[in-house]
């Protein structure tokens, strides 16, 4: 809008809105002029015409000031992420669990640097000294104990804490980019499509999942990566399931249809209207399922189908520990209570992120 | 227990049985006489706040009515305004916490129902005091035979067998108007429409012929001809029984149709109680001429602008000091912003919460143009009247019409109604 | 467009007499804004795959015709189900007619596709009956009501759109400094406010407004229609305005259609139908209109209809109030009347409407 326009605008309505005030006819007239002339200068100044009229809309505005004015502290810009952020940072249990994660994750990257040096290799067995220091109960040495070889236990947690953590962040990012797709499929094209890829759905969920992951692997082959990729792949149906439903009764809402009846193009209602509303399951359904991806990664280590020995899983050091349960307990507790608590802690941080993204909790 | 007593009910499906104080010693509440100077029902200065994390809500902020046999109470208030909450309180069905009572008693044939234990009151929901919902596409369970639902109750508290207790609702059923009762007993909800629905409804809250109905917006979800047919059926039921009925309502027209009295309800306060004729021909609260200025006039001349009441209520956790109704009344002062009103009762017993209702001037100003009582520009009512001042001329316009308001008779005389609305 | 003006001339557009003289004289024998003609709108019957047989389906638009005019407010009033809403949803595309024409500023909206329909939905805005669900609860209010320009790439820079978005906030009586705040903030009349707000957007020609008060309390529900009225007054927009309260119709109606079942069984300007209601179920209706004033309440005579409304999938034979109509005759179960003329501009489908009155039936006709 050219800068000229604007300024004859606002002198218009000062002198409009001046001799609205006088009450005369005569300023009804000037008003309907400028208006007139408003329209033709430029279309969008077409509103700042009716702001001196309606009365009860200043009484209106002046009680809701009124009512809201306690409350109103309003930064300038909100966005739904920057608003979801300020809930969760309020959410004492999902930050626990955030930081715990982090903590996680900080330790087991940085593992090379200093936990060699400190407690010695997670994996080489120093036979000459091993039957000295294996099985010690945990000590200042070694604060989790040595296992049956002589190995530090706190090492290998730490480097298991690089499979586990790896395992449910990839595993789970493979899952629920699968489902994600499949999921719109069959919620976006319905009919044969919705049939075909749910039914598919069905029968992958009818499998046991583990078994049908050690199937997997015997067909694809040991190793770490393929742990990845099966329980990733596997992991597919009830991401495509949740968010299929969440699409769906998204879709139903009136604001979807209102943003039809504007004309908004489909990939707009979809990217705009739909997916926001729908991706906080998902997020959530996604943080709670790295935890089941750990868990699975344990099992199959346990099992001996995932991590090949000697490097450290948490699963391995648990099955390794069974056997000392009576007489070494911290050979399986530790490990075992890596995965309580990491897998709590996701949990957690998805819970909080369920509440964080839901904009009508209240920000108190 | 109930047996063999079937055959003689099903002639008169609704006549009192001398089964009723059968169970075990419990004798009905219903069959004991009003103590002398008490009201079937009285509330009074009911006080009930849910103590939550977010502040005390005020939801039922001193509440007084009576109500008699026969009798029907409409309540009317917006969304939020304490209307139901305060049936739910008189029902005692406000978990507590985080409800709690904070003073005033509610008096069942002056029995005081908040002193009574949860079995006592067990006793007297359904039996002495039905409710019935809003929606009845929820209010009824969806995996229960209609007929089975509906005589619960009996089961409940006459100790009817499942057989006696079906058939009885099938008589119920033809008894609310609807046909072949005798197979839809054996249907299930869903196969009703929404006015059938809440016809069960009803039903269901008559089977025990309780003393009092209270019904929360029954209406609100049915389109107008089944509001009618409902509306039409409660009167009805309540001619036969003679119950007292409790309306709640957000419907001006649904009060003025069915209510003898009016209570209008706003950020959990009474603010304005009265006969019906009281409050739409006589307001005295600044909120009632709202509410009667925003509902369009039936008109077929010339179309007047509505007047709404500016603003939205109050949050009932932070209500505004003084009047609660102050900061959206056009006609508010520095007293009703700094001072809660007390209660303003005139002689025949139409009170207001407002400062100003006492002050005849201030009411004859401002009244809404289409209460009856300014028509002609003569205030036809004078409220400051000493106490003790004749009453009945009150609601009414001309001195020598008066019409009998009080209550009940003021709908059983309906020639006399309308041979006044044709003089005006 | 070719077929418009055959369309046109086929259908020999009625003049409302009544209704014209309240609108402006330049509007005097103007072509309609809108002009919908025989619309039908079927939703099939999902039927299982193991019971085929005959196709059903529910009749929720059973044609309809009738006009709207630049800058009135045309009236849709029927209780739910009668299929006011699929009228509206219609004439949008939010869902397609089975068949029927539909002619909005001179262009045949039925066979429109992307450009054109995306054109439609420009001149053309719905306002719906729930506030709480029509806004993306993901969305602050500034989002909400610049999507339109965003979608129409209008309104120029966005600093320019956040302008005109606060200077609507304040046309429809909200405080512009809450531009950033999420629906859930407000009440629902503010909602109701919000959505007026966007459909004023792009000043479109027509409103479809379905249901706008009918989710709000009475001293808000005065608020929000001042400011439709307002608006009108303000912006020339016409509105088809559809609702089950008769006295809100009747309050910003200049012409009213009374639906039953799918079919208009009434149509005229606001004063002769609310003064004279011509057909039995618009007496019914009006009768039983609850009035906030006791006294006419007790003395007025009710007509109590009884039952409920058939089923839209097996819609009656004939008159499809016949089976609810108290002063139904033989014929009303044969034949289907027409919606015909019985005053200028006044459409009634009775077979006993003025000005053949039928004798000794208990309703004045």
């Amino acid at each position: 809008m050219p800068i000229g326009d604007k300024k004859r605008e606002e002198r218009l309505e000062e002198e409009v809105f001046n001799k609205l005030v006088d009450g005369s006819d005569a300023a009804l007239h000037a008003h309907n002029e400028a208006h007139q002339a408003a329209s033709q200068v430029e279309p969008g100044g077409y509103y700042r015409y009716v702001d001196s009229e309606p009365e009860h809309h200043n009484d209106f505005l002046t009680t809701y000031d009124d009512v809201v004015a306690e409350v109103d502290s309003d930064a300038p810009t909100r966005t739904l992420w920057s608003d979801a952020w300020g809930r969760l940072k309020k959410n004492r249990l999902a930050i626990i669990g955030a930081c715990w994660i982090i903590f996680m994750v900080i330790i087991a990257l940085t593992a090379d640097l200093w936990a060699q040096q400190l407690l010695g290799s997670p994996t080489a067995i120093d036979t000459g000294t091993a039957a000295a220091t294996q099985l010690q109960p945990p000590s200042l040495e070694h604060p989790f104990g040595t296992d049956s070889v002589g190995r530090d236990v706190l090492v290998r947690v730490i480097y298991g804490a690089r499979v586990s953590l790896s395992v449910g962040v990839i595993a789970t990012a493979i899952s629920t980019v699968i489902g994600l797709v499949m999921g719109a499929i069959a919620a976006f094209y319905g009919g044969i499509w919705d049939t075909l890829i749910m039914r598919l759905a069905d029968i992958f969920l009818a499998f046991p999942y583990t078994l049908f992951v050690i199937a997997m692997l015997a067909v694809i082959g040991n190793g770490i990566q393929n742990v990845f990729i099966a329980i990733g792949v596997l992991g597919w149906p009830s991401i495509a399931r949740v968010f299929r439903s969440a699409i769906l009764s998204v879709k139903e809402n009136d604001y979807v249809d209102a943003a039809r009846a504007m004309g908004a193009s489909d990939g707009r209602i979809i990217t705009r209207h739909i997916f926001p509303n729908s991706v906080a399951s998902i997020v959530v359904y996604a943080t709670m399922n790295i935890g089941g991806a750990i868990l699975t990664e344990s099992a199959l280590s346990f099992l001996g189908m995932g991590v090949v020995p000697p490097n450290p899983s948490w699963g391995i050091m648990i099955q390794d520990g069974q056997q000392y349960l009576a007489t070494e307990p911290w050979l399986m507790l530790m490990p075992g209570i890596a995965i309580l608590t990491t897998v709590l802690a996701f949990t957690l941080v998805g819970d909080g992120l369920r509440d964080a993204l839901d904009v009508k909790m209240k920000d108190a | 227990m109930a047996f063999g007593k079937k055959k003689g009910e099903a002639k008169d499906p609704l006549a009192n049985t001398p089964l009723s104080g059968i169970l075990d010693g419990i004798t009905d509440l219903k069959e004991q006489p009003i103590p002398e100077g008490h009201h079937l029902l009285e509330v009074d200065d009911l006080h009930m706040f849910f103590h939550t994390k977010d502040g005390v809500v005020k939801a039922v902020n001193g509440v007084s009515y009576t109500l008699d046999r026969g009798e029907t109470l409409g309540v009317v208030g917006e969304s939020g305004s304490g209307k139901s909450v305060t049936a739910m309180t008189i029902m005692g069905l406000i978990d507590m916490p985080p409800g709690k009572i904070e003073g005033g008693d509610v008096l069942y044939r002056g029995k005081s129902l908040l002193k009574m234990s949860e079995r006592e009151m067990q006793t007297v929901r359904g039996n002495d005091i039905a409710m019935i919902f809003q929606d009845p596409m929820t209010a009824l369970n969806p995996v229960y035979r209609v007929g089975d639902q509906i005589g619960e109750p009996l089961r409940i508290h006459r100790g009817y067998s499942k057989k006696d207790a079906v058939d009885r609702a099938a008589e119920l059923l033809s008894m609310v108007g609807i046909p072949n009762a005798e197979q839809r007993v054996r249907e299930y909800p869903h196969e009703f429409s929404g006015g059938m629905r809440q016809r069960a409804m009803i039903a269901m809250a008559l089977a025990c012929d309780p003393d009092i109905l209270i019904a929360d917006e029954p209406t609100t979800a049915l389109d107008v001809t089944i509001q009618a047919q409902i509306i039409e059926l409660m009167q009805k039921m309540q001619e036969q029984n003679g119950n007292a009925i409790i309306m709640i309502t957000h419907d001006l027209g649904v009060v003025a149709d069915i209510a003898d009295k009016i209570m209008v309800m706003y950020a959990g306060n009474p603010v304005e109680f009265g006969t019906a004729d009281d409050i739409f021909y006589n307001p005295i609260h600044p909120y009632t001429w709202g509410l009667m200025r925003s509902i369009p006039e039936q008109v077929t001349d010339e179309k007047k602008p509505l007047t709404p009441i500016k603003g939205n209520p109050p949050s009932l956790v932070t209500l505004p000091k003084g009047c609660s109704f102050s900061p959206r009344c056009p006609y508010a002062t520095d007293l009703c912003r700094n001072e809660v009103p007390k209660t303003y009762t005139l002689p025949d017993g139409h009170y207001s919460k407002c400062h100003y209702a006492l002050d005849p001037d201030f009411v004859k100003g401002r009244a809404p143009e289409n209460s009856r009582s300014y028509s002609g520009g003569t205030p036809r009512v004078v409220i400051d009247e000493p106490a003790g001042a004749p009453v009945a001329g009150m609601a009414k316009s001309e001195p020598g019409t008066v019409t009998a308001v009080d209550g009940a008779l003021a709908q059983k005389a309906p020639e006399a109604a309308s041979a006044e609305e044709g003089e005006e | 467009m070719p077929d418009t003006s055959t369309v046109a001339e086929a259908t020999q557009t009625p003049v409302y007499a009544d209704d014209v003289s309240e609108l402006d004289p330049s509007q005097r024998g103007n072509d309609p804004l809108l002009h919908v003609e025989h619309l039908v709108k079927e939703f099939p019957v999902s039927s299982s795959i193991f019971r085929r047989g005959k196709k059903r389906s529910v009749h929720a638009v059973n044609d309809v015709s009738f006009d709207i005019y630049p800058e009135e407010t045309f009236g849709l009033v029927g209780e739910s189900g009668c299929g006011k809403s699929t009228t509206g949803r219609c004439l949008m595309r939010l869902i397609n007619p089975t068949s029927g024409t539909v002619v909005f500023n001179g262009e045949d909206v039925s066979n429109m596709k992307g450009k054109q329909l995306k054109g439609l939905r420009h001149d053309m805005q719905y306002v719906f009956q729930d506030p709480y669900a029509s806004l993306n609860p993901r969305m602050t209010i500034g989002e909400l009501i610049s999507e339109p320009m965003y979608i129409h790439n209008e309104g120029g820079t966005n600093e320019e759109r956040i302008d005109t978005v606060r200077q609507l906030l304040k046309v429809v009586g909200l405080n512009p400094e809450h531009i950033n705040r999420y629906p859930h903030e407000f009440s629902g009349g503010q909602r109701q406010r919000i959505g007026i707000a966007r459909a004023f957007a792009l000043h479109p020609k027509l409103i479809i407004c379905d249901e706008p008060v009918s989710a709000l309390d009475v001293s808000i529900q005065a608020q929000v229609l001042n400011l439709l009225d307002e608006l009108q007054q303000e912006f020339g927009t016409a509105y088809l305005f559809i609702a089950h309260d008769l006295s809100v119709v009747q309050h910003i109606s200049d012409r009213v259609a009374v639906m039953y079942l799918g079919s208009i069984c009434e149509m005229s300007d606001w004063r002769s139908l609310y003064a004279e209601p011509c057909h039995p179920y618009s007496q019914a209706l009006l009768s039983a209109v609850p009035v906030a004033d006791p006294d006419l309440q007790r003395s007025r005579e009710r007509i109590i209809l009884a039952g409920d409304p058939p089923s839209p999938i097996d819609p009656p034979s004939g008159c499809l109030f016949h089976t609810r109509c108290p002063i139904a005759q033989e014929i009303c179960s044969k034949e289907k009347p027409e919606l015909r003329e019985i005053e200028p501009g006044h459409f009634c489908a009775c077979h006993f409407a003025k000005p053949f009155p039928i004798e000794g039936s208990s309703i004045k006709l």
